[in-house]
């Protein structure tokens, strides 16, 4: 007993608490780091998205709308009814059509900036788990393991389709039925049960 | 000068003295490794609440979005803000001219202006319907992006909170390894020294009457023994 070397101090777990205190710190940094660079994804950020949206799709709406209103217009000349309430009924119609179709544009403007946001919450979101993942190398297979499927292409923005096309094929169309006698918009104006000798019969 | 016997009783009790002594030092050392035990957990308990009140805080800043009138307000601002963009993109009714022949009466262009007028209206009314109904998934959305962070943030404190508490087992047994202290040789050579006197007491010792030699009527010399056993 005399003789026994001494028994050095246990300095394990000192050791392993500092090793935890450093990996929280580098956590910690980490998060700092991540929410500085994602500082720049503000509200002018997505209002910018919106823009982007609205300054892709009005135009191509206003060129269809343009483009349908001068052929309804030539449509109704043709026909002869410019000037009647048929032909004011179609061309308000057309308008009707073009301002729910431009504020489905700014709907839809403001679902596209909420996907962004929702992206970007999404990568931030990654970029923690990442972070703890670095700080732990244990837990980074798992946590990239789980997020390998969920990783889909983002959606992409095709052009306009034809917003206007059941205005210019049927209007026409349907105001010569009207007068021939048919339905069409039944709107009243022809009343060719009184005026004329000929009868449709349906 | 002490007889054998009073040697061999000196001795017996300087052994167990010293083995009293021993067992009173182990009993010492154990204590204090239960102390450092003890005070490891408490050090950790301590570490375990502030991580608790980190994450009542962080919960506390989750619910807050839904207590008394806030998610109303929330709503009505995302109301305005949605159908801000989607009334605000309609547009007036006298943007484009009426298209009338020039031969068309006056009532005819009146008629026309009316009509886009009035679809117009029908147009922004709808619009701000469609902003209505569509701030519901602005609130949720929201909603989802709060949650998504305080989640994120709880996630960090649950897993600071986990590994620490994984470092107790290491934490009590260093304290413990610490605190152990061996039992001094005091009590090994009080009980070695006991050991020796009783023997020597009891076998080597004079006695009262015969001085350095062993009695003659002990039992080592067999004269005390019964008869057929010497």
């Amino acid at each position: 007993m005399c003789f026994s070397p001494s028994i050095p101090a246990d300095n394990s777990a000192e050791i392993a608490r500092k090793q935890e205190q450093e990996r929280q710190d580098r956590i910690d940094a980490g998060r700092s780091r991540i929410d500085e660079t994602f500082a720049k994804f503000d509200d002018p950020y997505f209002k910018q998205v919106e823009d982007n949206y609205t300054g892709y799709y009005m135009p191509q709406l206003e060129d269809q709308y343009q483009e349908a209103r001068r052929k309804k217009v030539l449509g109704l000349s043709r026909s002869g009814n410019l000037n009647s309430g048929s032909g004011a009924r179609q061309l308000s119609d057309l308008f009707g059509a073009y301002e729910d179709n431009r504020s489905l544009v700014g709907n839809s403007a403001l679902d596209a900036a909420n996907r962004a946001r929702s992206d970007v919450e999404g990568s931030r979101s990654d970029l923690y788990s990442q972070n703890r993942s670095a700080a732990d190398p244990s837990a980074a297979q798992s946590s990239a393991l789980a997020r390998a499927g969920t990783l889909t292409p983002p959606q992409s923005y095709s052009p306009l389709g034809d917003m206007f096309s059941k205005f210019i094929d049927n209007g026409a169309t349907a105001v010569q039925a009207e007068r021939a006698g048919y339905n069409g918009w039944n709107t009243g104006l022809f009343n060719s049960g009184t005026g004329g000798s000929s009868r449709v019969v349906r | 000068m002490c007889t054998g016997v009073e040697m061999a009783l000196i001795g017996t009790a300087a052994q167990m003295a010293g083995t009293a002594y021993n067992g009173q030092q182990q009993a010492k050392s154990q204590k204090a490794m239960v102390s450092a035990r003890n005070n490891a957990a408490l050090a950790e308990s301590t570490r375990q609440e502030k991580y608790q009140a980190d994450a009542d805080a962080e919960f506390n800043n989750s619910v807050k979005p839904y207590e008394g009138s806030q998610q109303q307000k929330t709503l009505a601002d995302a109301i305005t803000k949605r159908a801000g963009r989607t009334q605000g993109a309609v547009t007036e009714s006298t943007a484009y001219a009426t298209p009338t022949a020039k031969s068309a009466p006056s009532v005819v262009g009146s008629e026309i202006a009316r009509k886009m007028a009035d679809a117009a209206t029908s147009s922004k009314r709808r619009a701000g319907a469609l902003g209505r109904m569509n701030a519901w998934n602005d609130l949720q959305f929201g909603n989802r992006v709060n949650m998504v962070r305080q989640g994120d943030k709880l996630g960090e404190i649950s897993n600071f909170a986990g590994r620490s508490a994984a470092l107790l087992p290491l934490d009590q047994q260093s304290a413990a390894n610490n605190a152990y202290k061996a039992p001094g040789m005091f009590g090994d050579l009080l009980t070695a020294a006991g050991a020796g006197l009783s023997l020597y007491g009891m076998t080597a010792a004079p006695t009262a009457a015969s001085g350095l030699t062993a009695p003659n009527n002990s039992a080592w010399n067999g004269s005390a023994l019964p008869a057929g056993f010497a």
